[in-house]
């Protein structure tokens, strides 16, 4: 009996069935007996018929099932109905991140307890970035201040608190030496919000500015950085500490704030971050981000664009929305990579350094590569 | 499927002289487990006792209810009680932004928001910052007599409360409120959020390339 007793509170699930002298027949408890129905939805369902005891491993392995058809080919919902999620269409598959690489970017992260966007906000880059590449070193985009944010955004799945733990007096070190440790020449820093703190946060993040251009002059420094409730101090504080490239992303246009954003951010505060650290310091490239997919229109998109142009930000991002959670905003649309060429071109028309657009571009995606290759770009062309 | 079930068997005869008891391992597919009993009982108990037998197995698979609490909500420290607790629950309903109403059971002790994720309710962005009072995401609108039973709200909740769209004199933050037996059969309504979703979205501009 004591063994049934730990056996009880020990296994935590369990079935059982009663049985009286009298034979009742129902037996109580049968939820034990797991269906084979309530397997996840097969995507192969409308097109192949599944065998009735279901896929063997080389059916996957052989790559019968897989759906890397042309997105022209593609005859999924791209713009979502109601009560609908839309599944993922082809051309935003991305391969599982591995590798040696990999392993050990995360095992330095880990010894120096440093943090990520990449994997807290599970950037589908994760594997290509982080794997490097004959090309290109591996690369990684710290955060700053902690894992966990003050603010709860709908898009966002960064972990949030309303008393996050306190900075970690070390980061700034830890972080300049990791990155000395990759080897690389561009950099790209991003940080929490931190409404918690007084400065929010401006101060740390400008000391590991600092910091990581004392050990290497020659890096460049792109910090993404929040929009510290609007205190024009502190974004001068982080102007002046010696990076590169301002960056603050505005994430969608002008009507979807308030959905999409935190209600605590807003267009206005953010447009202000980006004009006042060009004011305070003029040969500063500023740079933003929008996502796309969240239900706005084209001529939304047209005016954010030019909104921003106006305030002179110089680097523009547009990617795809991708719900991270169940939590998230559902994605309203998946844009096609046409259309994001689309996009680039109008980017270019505007007058932006450059605008990068697909449906994988991210704020600091490939950010050494586009602004390094427009830099050489645009001083053989002043040459010329 | 053959499941290793563990057989406990005891008697007590009238007389009160005897009390048997067998324990039993064996592994079998739970149509056989019920004839088992049976003769595991009639062969170790005499007729004239009375007796109680049950097989228990520890399933290999977990139910589906409970796989979602399992990878969904890491906090509770055993499921298998949610499961015995099947006449303790409480209804809620709840209308959607476009006017569908949900009805779904919870358990008492659950809050609002815990309802909306466990059960997958189709509210979009609902608890982006995880019940943690750092957003207003959770927002929801009691009838006025539900509203005055509910618990005190805390500061904290009304500084979330005031940044939320759309906040009415009966509004809540779904992650403070935890359903009672009191709360029976209430129904809240989800605020419309800032973007009206039946704006009509210019089709044939978005996507086209």
């Amino acid at each position: 009996m004591a063994l049934v007793k730990n056996s009880f509170l020990g296994a935590g699930r369990f079935s059982c069935t009663l049985l009286r002298l009298q034979f009742r027949s129902e037996d109580v408890c049968v939820n034990g007996v797991t269906t084979a129905a309530q397997s996840p939805l097969n995507p192969t369902d409308k097109k192949k018929k599944v065998p009735e005891d279901g896929l063997k491993l080389q059916d996957f392995i052989s790559g019968d099932l897989s759906e890397k058809s042309q997105w022209a080919q593609y005859k999924g919902d791209l713009k979502r109905q109601k009560g609908e999620r839309l599944r993922l269409p082809p051309w935003l598959k991305t391969e599982i991140p591995i590798g040696k690489n990999y392993n050990k970017l995360k095992n330095t992260l880990r010894h120096l307890n440093l943090h990520t966007v990449c994997e807290e906000a599970r950037c589908p880059n994760i594997g290509e970035c982080w794997g490097g590449g004959e090309y290109s070193t591996a690369t990684a985009t710290i955060m700053l201040m902690g894992d966990t944010c003050t603010r709860g955004c709908r898009f966002c799945s960064v972990k949030t608190a309303r008393k996050p733990p306190p900075l970690d007096p070390n980061e700034p070190y830890n972080t300049a030496e990791a990155i000395a440790d990759w080897g690389l020449d561009y950099v790209v820093l991003t940080s929490v919000d931190r409404d918690d703190l007084a400065d929010g946060g401006a101060e740390h993040f400008a000391e590991t500015v600092s910091n990581l251009k004392q050990r290497n002059p020659k890096i460049l420094v792109e910090c993404l950085t929040p929009d510290f409730r609007g205190d024009l101090a502190s974004v001068a504080r982080i102007a002046l500490s010696g990076l590169d490239v301002y960056a603050h992303n505005v994430e969608t246009v002008r009507e979807l704030q308030r959905h999409v954003r935190d209600p605590r951010a807003n267009f206005d505060q953010s447009l202000s971050v980006l004009r006042h650290a060009k004011a305070v310091k003029p040969s500063l490239v500023t740079k933003t981000s929008i996502m796309l997919g969240l239900g706005e229109t084209d001529d939304q998109i047209q005016a954010t664009m030019s909104e921003l142009r106006e305030m002179g930000v110089d680097c523009l991002t547009l990617g795809q929305y991708m719900q991270p959670t169940k939590r998230h905003l559902k994605v309203e649309e998946y844009v096609t990579p046409e259309k994001f060429a689309y996009w680039e071109k109008v980017g270019v028309e505007m007058g932006f350094t450059y605008t990068a657009s697909g449906p994988l571009v991210r704020s600091s995606y490939k950010a050494g590569e586009f602004f390094l290759k427009n830099l050489i770009h645009k001083r053989r062309t002043a040459s010329d | 499927m053959n499941k290793q079930y563990y057989i406990c068997v005891w008697g007590h005869c009238d007389s009160g002289t005897k009390t048997l008891f067998r324990f039993l391992s064996l592994k079998m597919s739970s149509a056989c487990i019920r004839r088992t009993l049976v003769a595991v009982s009639q062969s170790f108990i005499p007729s004239s006792c009375n007796f109680l037998a049950f097989g228990l197995h520890f399933s290999p698979s977990p139910a589906a209810r409970d796989r979602q609490t399992a990878y969904t909500n890491n906090r509770r420290f055993s499921s298998f009680t949610r499961i015995l607790r099947s006449e303790n629950k409480v209804t809620v309903n709840f209308i959607n932004r476009d006017g569908q109403k949900i009805t779904v059971k919870a358990a008492p002790g659950d809050s609002l928001l815990d309802v909306v994720i466990e059960q997958n309710l189709d509210i979009d962005g609902f608890g982006a910052c995880e019940g943690t009072l750092a957003c207003s995401t959770c927002h929801l609108i009691f009838e006025e007599d539900v509203y005055n039973k509910l618990g005190p709200i805390t500061d904290e909740e009304m500084d979330m409360l005031d940044l939320a769209y759309g906040l009415t004199d009966t509004s809540r933050l779904g992650c403070q409120i935890c359903l009672t037996k009191s709360l029976e059969g209430i129904t809240v309504r989800v605020p419309d959020s800032a973007v009206d979703i039946r704006q009509p979205t210019d089709a044939g501009t978005s996507s086209s390339a």
